[in-house]
């Protein structure tokens, strides 16, 4: 095979030059800006900065608040990948079967992810609130449940949960019914010829296939999670009830934005950013070993 | 002809061009960033509108930003990226803040410098003395002021024929029972809930404790020094025992908890009061606007006091408008020509009458009350007496407290005492662990601020 080389190193580099020029724009620059911030104690309004060496990261990792933010995040991470991802499969697995009107289930279902987060989070707010929220009345009509998340750090956990998932499925819908079309029905219709029942041929057939898919939206949905999830959290909880629900991210808000303090901000950012890429990379050389790659 | 149409279109473009720049040439832009909204953003918007039209030099521009921690951010970054409007709204809680920021021109400084005298006994002490520096010396124009008061549901007041109004919580504690034992009943079935809380620390602590001479801060509550410490946790303290009783209110039943709301001014409480089902609710004099649309008789009282004591007055909530550096002598004219029309007694009877919020000068005050304007809105003159009941020199301890990222502190407080409410601490750990994320806090801001602090007020600075 014929390998096409340039000639030169200027057209490569002029040819990535926009692309270069948006990453260290957008990437490089601000990540270098909380770099320098996390290391200094500085005033909000700029003027002066003066360099505190690792002082930010000690006050902020002895806290017990980040402690409780770091398990926080941990159980809602899990909490809305797991559901997002199950409902995004068990969605997917039916309209792929659906007969007739599938555009029509199609389209509704990839509906939600058109909507943002902050909107996301109101409209669950309205629907799940305590004083006047629809479900509320009903659960303690139905169930005698006080369902109050102002108060319940658990009914907290549960509509913040709910409302970033509920957004995450249609996204994960799409990816999961393009990998379940690109499975070969040949194979599923053998298994069928074979004696496997629905349940047994997605067993054993369709999720082993479908783990590239599911791999890569694992990934995504961790940090989806770990950071998209901020407009949802700021609108319904505000973090609360007590700190309930103050997920990492939101704690560099809270501090960064309402306490003015940028640089505990910025040092708890550079932390943030450390613990998603170990935690992707540990993704990449671990999980990604059981993943099965069609040739 | 396609020609001719072009050029027509053009010579058209131009002329609306050229005529708009030469209209706004006329008038100075000033830009005004506010956080007021609803009812209160159309009072600030009627009052730009009578500034504008009363000259043609000027022409103020307001724009909503947001709540004030918004408008503070938005602020913020507007000023490093150089495009800060001329002057802000912010609330008493970002006093020290600004103080220290270096971006601020002191108010009184611009009005003398533009040659008006500003006679600070004209204005009620308690809004003064939030904004005057060490020096005192006023560092904002004052704008909107409030003190919280007691909201009460008079249908169900008259229903259970409880008397009187309460006036210590005591009484209220004493009609809850009443009207609960009665069987008088609510929009949404059953009994009435008694109070309704929201435990934003501005009504059900700072002002109480205020009014009680109860300190909340070391340092006469920050004002003296950047090493103020939180001191509101000693267990015989007003504090410690108020929330140890809404604790045990809430597990009566004589008091229902409803979290303030993360986008708006609302509250779970409020929605709860306004839908007619409680009886107390205490909250700032700004919502007499929100209150008018209540779908039953309703009344006011004083904020509530201990039993057996005698209050001073309560402080204030609410905002000031704070100068940004950089600027043209002439634009900064024009903001003190709007400052003039700002505080004029026409402009304070407006805005009180529109909104709620107490008139700022003692004289707007007075015609208020000879136009019998209070005969008429008797609950709309408590906050006012409220205020003065200290007169010119106020208790040390009823002044806002001025500490460092205020706001945060708030968080820390309502979120440990959130846990209280849900059973998941007593009230003491919640002080005891407030008081330590408080001075966490404190401590940090004094680090950030203290060179600040030597240049300009080392009065503060130990």
């Amino acid at each position: 095979m014929r390998r096409v080389t340039f000639d030169g190193h200027w057209l490569p580099y002029l040819l990535l030059f926009p692309q270069l020029l948006i990453l260290v724009w957008f990437f490089f620059w601000p990540a270098g800006q909380a770099l320098y911030q996390a290391f200094t104690l500085s005033s909000p309004f700029g003027g002066y900065a003066e360099w505190v060496g690792f002082e930010n990261f000690v006050d902020m990792v002895t806290q017990p608040e980040y402690h409780k933010a770091i398990r926080v995040t941990v159980v809602f991470s899990l909490a809305t990948t797991a559901l997002s991802l199950g409902l995004g499969l068990l969605f997917a697995l039916f309209a792929d079967r659906v007969l007739r009107a599938t555009d029509f289930y199609r389209t509704l279902l990839i509906w939600p992810y058109a909507v943002a987060p902050a909107i996301a989070g109101a409209l669950w707010s309205f629907t799940l609130d305590p004083h006047s929220g629809v479900v509320a009345f009903a659960l303690k009509q139905l169930f005698n449940w006080g369902w109050n998340p102002e108060l319940s750090s658990f009914d907290a956990m549960v509509l913040v949960v709910f409302a970033a998932a509920w957004k995450q499925v249609a996204y994960n819908f799409v990816f999961f019914l393009a990998g379940l079309q690109s499975i070969p029905r040949a194979v599923i219709e053998s298994a069928a010829m074979d004696g496997a029942g629905p349940l047994r041929r997605v067993r054993d057939i369709i999720l082993p296939l479908l783990s590239p898919t599911t791999f890569f939206l694992v990934v995504l949905n961790i940090v989806y999670a770990f950071f998209d999830t901020f407009g949802i959290i700021h609108v319904t909880t505000g973090g609360g009830p007590g700190d309930a629900t103050t997920i990492l991210v939101y704690k560099v808000f809270q501090d960064g934005f309402i306490g003015l303090d940028l640089s505990a901000s910025a040092a708890q950012s550079i932390i943030l950013m450390i613990v998603v890429m170990g935690l992707t990379i540990f993704q990449f050389r671990f999980l990604e070993r059981r993943v099965h790659y069609a040739d | 002809m396609k020609r001719n149409k072009f050029w027509v279109a053009g010579l058209l473009a131009a002329a609306v061009t050229f005529g708009a720049t030469d209209a706004s040439a006329e008038k100075i832009k000033i830009n005004w960033w506010h956080a007021m909204s609803g009812g209160l953003g159309e009072g600030v918007d009627e009052i730009v509108k009578r500034f504008n039209e009363s000259q043609d030099k000027y022409e103020v521009v307001a724009t909503w930003k947001g709540r004030y921690r918004h408008l503070m951010t938005q602020t913020i970054a507007a000023i490093r990226a150089d495009e800060q409007p001329h002057f802000f709204q912010n609330n008493e809680t970002g006093v020290i803040t600004l103080m220290l920021s270096g971006a601020i021109i002191p108010a009184e400084d611009l009005l003398a410098k533009n040659g008006v005298m500003l006679d600070k006994s004209e204005y009620l002490a308690p809004v003064v003395n939030t904004y005057t520096d060490p020096n005192g010396k006023l560092l904002a124009m004052p704008f909107n002021s409030s003190t919280p008061i007691l909201y009460v549901n008079k249908d169900l007041h008259d229903a259970a024929g409880l008397g009187a109004l309460p006036k210590t919580y005591q009484e209220m504690e004493e009609q809850i029972r009443k009207l609960q034992a009665s069987d008088v009943t609510v929009p949404r079935g059953g009994k009435a809930c008694g109070y309704a809380f929201y435990a934003g620390m501005w009504a059900d602590m700072e002002n109480p404790m205020a009014q009680q001479k109860q300190f909340y801060a070391s340092k006469n509550n920050g004002v003296d020094g950047l090493g103020a410490r939180l001191v509101f946790d000693n267990e015989d303290g007003w504090a410690f025992n108020h929330m140890t009783r809404l604790k045990r209110w809430l597990d009566e039943g004589l008091a229902e908890f409803g979290a303030e709301s993360q986008t708006d001014w609302g509250s779970g409480a409020l929605k709860d009061f306004q839908a007619g089902n409680c009886l107390f609710h205490i909250r700032s004099t700004a919502s007499h606007a929100r209150m008018e649309s209540n779908k039953f008789n309703w009344t006011a009282a004083h904020l509530p006091y201990e039993a057996g004591t005698t209050p001073v007055n309560t402080t204030i909530g609410g905002a000031a408008l704070y100068v940004l550096k950089g600027f043209s002598d002439e634009e900064y004219a024009g903001v003190t020509e709007f400052f003039k029309s700002l505080t004029s007694v026409e402009i304070q009877k407006y805005w009180h009458k529109k909104t709620g919020y107490v008139p700022i000068t003692k004289q707007a005050y007075n015609e208020l009350k000879s136009d019998g304007y209070y005969n008429e809105y008797p609950t709309k003159e408590l906050a006012v007496i409220q205020l003065l009941r200290g007169g010119d020199t106020p208790h040390p301890a009823a002044r806002v407290p001025r500490l460092g990222n205020f706001d945060n502190i708030h968080v820390a407080i309502e979120s440990e005492l959130r846990k209280v409410w849900a059973n998941e601490q007593t009230v003491k750990q919640a002080f005891a662990n407030a008081v330590r994320r408080g001075d966490e806090i404190l401590r940090r801001f004094e680090k950030q601020n203290s060179r600040q602090a030597e240049a300009t007020y080392p009065m503060l600075v130990e």
